[in-house]
Order: structure tokens, then C-alpha cells, then sequence
């Protein structure tokens, strides 16, 4: 008879990155049923949208994330610049591209080197954070910070690149490329790592579908949907295809996202190339009113920001939709069957961000 | 194992990728966000900093022309610089080092500039 | 002050919404999802009187919304027989707003987000009579 135990994985677990808790029903190290339980990092920031006037929301929506805080403001600028029916001119466009890029690369690359942590390879994990430095020498020579980097304004961006920068992130960029290949078969080719994440975790493109899920765990079940097609910003003008793989499992999550690293280099490299002159910034007048819908590809999926302005200062009603919140569920039927010791590298593989989740 | 080993041998001959901080430290980059400061004398105290601020770092009292800056709440955006008209408030690439209080900043016209210890 | 440059543009809304009544969400959202469609989320907003819920769905990329309106006492149906991971968001209307929703398949009785001690649901808007006796929140 086998017996069931409830444990409880989170908040806090040397393994789990992000501080969500799985009830799961054990019997006998298999698993029967999951509930998660969220709330620990709640901060009613979608309350403190609605006190604030509508530019400083900039500052406070960056914050809602730190590995994706480019794109949150990006949204976010976006939907209020429908309101106010301004855009922002062809030089901008073309420099949020560059940086919201740039931040895809350094997540990629921190999830990488949590993925080898998740096994116990911490060498590995530190070779790639050393390949993501230089990614963070670049966005602090080029907009000032690490990690919030804070660039988007409304109408426009807040700095320009000059000619010696840009050739500074064109050769860093050649650099990255060639240590990544020679670092990255390690991970991918190797006989233990595929034993633990191939066929675990297996997601249909059906039940993918029917779940929402976004980002990278649908397209490594051979959906292809990419948010970036479109066409917001420059994207309509640069040339790439979204990347697919079919097996939907880890080990394809793993690969998807590998993959991407080489996709987001040569995008950087088509829009530094083909920078017009003009100037930063088109200034915004006037107060918010009506609704918007503005939607972009953040690092783990597709972002929704749905605005409603009243024609005061402040907003009326400011709603997020992050990605990790459509992907958590696609856990509670990923996990039955499987076995406890699989459970880190499953719910590490659809690359939660749980400060994003709840905002 | 042999696909790690060329990384493995290049980390044991080259010099180690990290610096002895604080005994060397790395110079800041030309256009990193380090702190703010004001230049007192050239400004009229419009309160257009304190406006938009979006931390409620800076107090601005127009009647006895003085302005209060807490260097511990400032999340160091530049929204103050994008808006100061005169130049008064700038940004310079050196952050502020680590204090065991948090003091607030005085600036009183005409020059002068006096930092006092609050908790 | 430059008055005579300004055009009277029409108020930027969003496309692609239907409004339904509360009896025909459930076969509506079933309708949708025959079609394929990818539940994206649901939107509550307080304009004082009703709630508005949207939701959200997506299909290759194109967005569709159903817009439901009810009173703060009503009860809506759940769409988490059909969607599934409607759940999450269903939960979270339910802590942040007070809005009642039958027939959820996980349900978190209003404490997902919001611990015990929180006396009101945030989110709401105050009554105009609490907001005239200077409780400006």
C-alpha cells in the first residue's frame, strides 16, 4: 500500500530560486497532485500605478522585476503613448531595441548558469555568469546601471549611443559569441545532464495551447509564436524567425533559450547596423485618456499591459499580465508522474520570476 | 569531461578574473549612475526636482531658500536632472559609499553647503 | 494657449470587444475555445458603481475581448471548466476586489495574495461619501 505524505517545496529550498511554494502529494516518490501557493512577494504595485502620476510610473513599474526591467518599462511607455498619441521617432525605436535585447541576452544567460546550478555544476555556473559580466559592462557603459537600466521614457529614450560605444558593444558582442561556443557544449552534449531533462517534464503543443502558456515553454513545443512578430518598435524591420523546437521537454526548453542567445547577438548586430540619425525623444503633452493594450516579448514570454486613463494625471486603472503567470499552471500538470528528485529542474525549467507574477 | 578541460586549463594559467576590492578598485565608467549633487548657486528654487521625484528625496522651501536632499532615499533615476533647467542638480559616476547613519543634505543660498548628521 | 492647434481626436480605445451578459459568458467562452483560442487573462475595473470584467483571448496573435458588466454583490461563473489556468487570475479578482465567483476548481477563499489581517479588499474604490469626509485614499 503506498503511503501519501503533503510536503511542502518552498518558500525556501537551496534548489528553487524564486520563492513560490508546491504543495505536493507524495506517494512513495511519485507525485500525485500539486497546489501552489503564491503571495510572498506581493506589493499591491498595481494599487501604487494608480497614486502616482502617469511619468513616474515609469520608475515604479522598471522595479517590478529586476531581470526583465527593460521590457516592463518599454510596455508600459508603449500603452501610455497610445493614450497620449505621440510615437516615438525612428532613432528610438531602433535603441529600445538594442537594450530590451541586450537585457533578453543577460537573462538567458543567468538562467543558464542556474540550470547547471540546479545539477550541482557550479564551475559551469560561474564560466557562464563570467560571459554574462561582460554583457553587464556593456549596459552599464552604454545606459548607466547594471541591472535597472531605466532608458525608456515616454516618447522616446532618455540617452543616445555615440559611435565609439557602439563599436565597443559590436566587439564585446563578437566576444560573448565565441566564448559561448565553446562553453555551451558542455552543457548540452553532456551524457548526465540529458539523462536528467530529457523526456522530463513533457508538455504537448495541445495542452500547451489550452494551458496559455507563452515564451519560451511554447515554442519548445513546437508552437511558433512570438510576440516580437508584430512588429512594436523596429522589429518590423529586422529580419528573424522564431525559434522552434518539438520535443517539449527540459532538455528543449534548454535548448530553445541556447538558441536564442545566438538569435538575440545577430539581432543586435542588424539594428546597430542600420541606426538612423534623429533625435531621442518626441515630448509628451497633455493627460492619459481612454484605454490601450500594449504587448511585448519580456525574456520568459509574452507581456500585457492594459492602461485606462480618465484625463487627469493619474491613471485609472493600470493591469499587468506578466509571463510566469501563465506558465505557472502548465506545472500542476507537468508534475504528476514524475519523481521528487525531478521536481528542481522542472520548475526551474519554465524559468519563473515570481516577483513579476505578483506584482 | 574532455569538452570542459580546454576552460579548465585556461582558468589555471591566466591571472584571476577577480579584483581585490577594496584594495583596488575599479574606476567608475564615464556614464554610470553614481549620485547626485547640487550645485546650490545656480539655483532659484523652482521645486521642479522635488516634482518629480519619484521617491520623495528632495524638499524644496522657496520662502527661506532651502533645499533638503536625502542621499538614502534617492533611487537615483535623474529625473531631478532631466528637469532642472539651471543645471543645479547633476549626476556624477561615483556612487555614494556605504554610511553607518543616514544623513540628510542641507543646501542653504547664498554658497554654502553644510552637511549635518540626522537619524 | 495654442487651443486652436489642437484636434479633436477621437479617445484611443481597444478593438475586438463584445459585451455579453452574465448567463451567456459560459457558452460564449466555450465557443471561443473550439476555435483554438489562448486565454490570455481577466481585467477587473471599478468605476465606482459596477465592476467591468475583460477578458482576454488570443488567436495567432490577433486579440479578442468579452466585456461583462455587474453589480458588487453579484456572483460571476467561473470559466475554469474550460480554461483551466484561469484560476490564477480568477483568484486574484476575488482578493483584490471582493468580486464572488462561483464554481472554481482551486479556490483560495480570498487569501492567495492578501493575508488575514487586511480588513478590505484593496483595490475597490471608496464609496463618495467616505471619499467627501476627507479619507482621501
Amino acid at each position: 500500500m503506498a503511503v501519501k505524505t503533503v510536503l511542502p517545496f518552498g518558500p525556501q529550498h537551496p534548489v528553487l530560486p524564486e520563492a513560490i511554494q508546491l504543495r505536493i502529494t507524495l506517494e512513495d516518490e511519485n507525485i500525485g497532485q500539486v497546489l501552489p501557493a503564491l503571495g510572498y512577494i506581493h506589493r499591491g504595485i498595481e494599487k501604487a500605478g494608480e497614486k502616482n502620476d502617469y511619468p513616474l510610473n515609469v520608475y515604479l513599474v522598471e522595479r517590478i522585476c529586476g531581470i526583465c526591467s527593460a521590457t516592463h518599462g518599454l510596455a508600459y511607455c508603449m500603452a501610455v503613448e497610445k493614450l497620449l498619441g505621440i510615437e516615438p521617432p525612428p532613432r528610438a525605436n531602433y535603441l529600445r531595441v538594442v537594450w530590451t535585447e541586450l537585457h533578453r541576452l543577460h537573462s538567458h544567460l543567468l538562467w543558464l548558469g542556474l540550470l547547471a546550478d540546479a545539477f550541482g555544476f557550479e564551475s559551469l555556473f560561474m564560466q557562464i555568469w563570467r560571459i554574462r559580466e561582460m554583457v553587464m559592462d556593456v549596459l552599464e557603459k552604454t545606459a548607466g546601471n547594471r541591472v535597472i537600466i531605466s532608458v525608456n521614457t515616454l516618447g522616446g529614450v532618455r540617452r543616445d549611443m555615440t559611435d565609439e560605444q557602439i563599436e565597443e558593444t559590436l566587439n564585446t558582442l563578437a566576444e560573448c559569441e565565441r566564448q559561448l561556443n565553446a562553453i555551451l557544449p558542455v552543457i548540452l552534449e553532456d551524457y548526465t545532464v540529458k539523462k536528467r531533462t530529457v523526456g522530463k517534464g513533457v508538455l504537448t503543443a495541445e495542452q500547451a495551447l489550452r494551458l496559455g502558456a507563452v515564451g519560451p515553454t511554447l515554442r519548445a513545443s513546437g508552437v511558433a509564436q512570438d510576440v516580437r512578430m508584430t512588429g512594436y518598435a523596429a522589429y518590423g524591420e529586422l529580419n528573424f524567425q522564431p525559434v522552434v523546437e518539438q520535443a517539449g521537454d527540459s532538455y528543449a526548453r534548454a535548448v530553445v533559450r541556447a538558441r536564442e542567445c545566438f538569435q538575440t547577438i545577430d539581432l543586435i548586430r542588424q539594428a546597430l547596423q542600420r541606426l538612423p540619425e534623429g533625435d531621442i525623444q518626441n515630448k509628451p503633452r497633455g493627460n492619459p485618456n481612454g484605454k490601450a493594450i500594449a504587448r511585448v516579448e519580456a525574456p520568459r514570454g509574452e507581456l500585457m499591459y492594459f492602461v485606462v486613463g480618465n484625463g487627469t494625471k493619474n491613471l485609472e486603472r493600470m493591469r499587468v499580465r506578466t509571463p510566469t503567470l501563465a506558465n505557472v499552471p502548465t506545472l500542476l500538470e507537468m508534475l504528476p508522474g514524475a519523481e521528487f528528485a525531478d521536481v528542481p529542474v522542472i520548475t526551474l525549467s519554465i524559468d519563473p520570476c515570481i516577483s513579476c507574477t505578483e506584482r | 569531461m574532455p569538452k570542459m578541460l580546454p576552460t579548465v586549463v585556461g582558468n589555471l594559467v591566466s591571472k584571476p578574473a577577480t579584483r581585490p576590492h577594496p584594495y583596488k578598485r575599479r574606476e567608475a565608467f564615464v556614464r554610470a549612475r553614481g549620485r547626485i549633487i547640487f550645485d546650490i548657486s545656480r539655483c532659484i528654487f523652482c521645486g521642479a526636482c522635488a516634482l518629480r521625484c519619484p521617491a520623495d528625496a528632495i524638499r524644496v522651501n522657496r520662502a527661506e531658500r532651502e533645499l533638503v536632499f536625502e542621499p538614502f532615499r534617492c533611487i537615483v533615476c535623474g529625473a531631478c536632472v532631466d528637469g532642472c533647467r539651471r543645471g543645479c542638480a547633476q549626476m556624477i559616476a561615483q556612487y555614494h559609499s556605504p554610511a553607518y547613519t543616514k544623513p540628510e543634505e542641507y543646501y542653504r543660498a547664498p554658497v554654502e553647503v553644510k552637511e549635518e548628521d540626522q537619524l | 494657449m495654442g487651443e486652436a492647434h489642437v484636434q479633436h481626436r477621437e479617445l484611443p480605445d481597444i478593438e475586438n470587444v463584445e459585451v455579453v451578459e452574465k448567463q451567456h459568458l459560459l457558452p460564449r467562452v466555450q465557443q471561443l475555445a473550439a476555435r483554438g483560442m489562448r486565454f490570455i487573462t481577466t481585467t477587473c475595473i471599478d468605476n465606482g458603481e459596477q465592476f467591468e470584467v475583460y477578458y482576454h483571448f488570443d488567436h495567432h496573435l490577433e486579440l479578442t475581448h468579452l466585456l461583462v458588466t455587474i453589480d458588487k454583490n453579484e456572483a460571476l461563473p467561473s470559466i475554469t471548466p474550460v480554461y483551466f489556468s484561469a484560476f490564477v487570475a480568477e483568484n486574484e479578482m476575488k482578493d483584490l476586489f471582493g468580486l464572488r465567483v462561483d464554481g472554481l476548481n482551486v479556490d483560495y477563499q480570498g487569501r492567495m495574495l492578501v493575508s488575514e489581517e487586511v480588513p478590505a479588499p484593496p483595490m475597490r474604490k471608496k464609496e463618495a461619501s467616505e471619499r467627501r469626509n476627507g479619507d482621501g485614499s
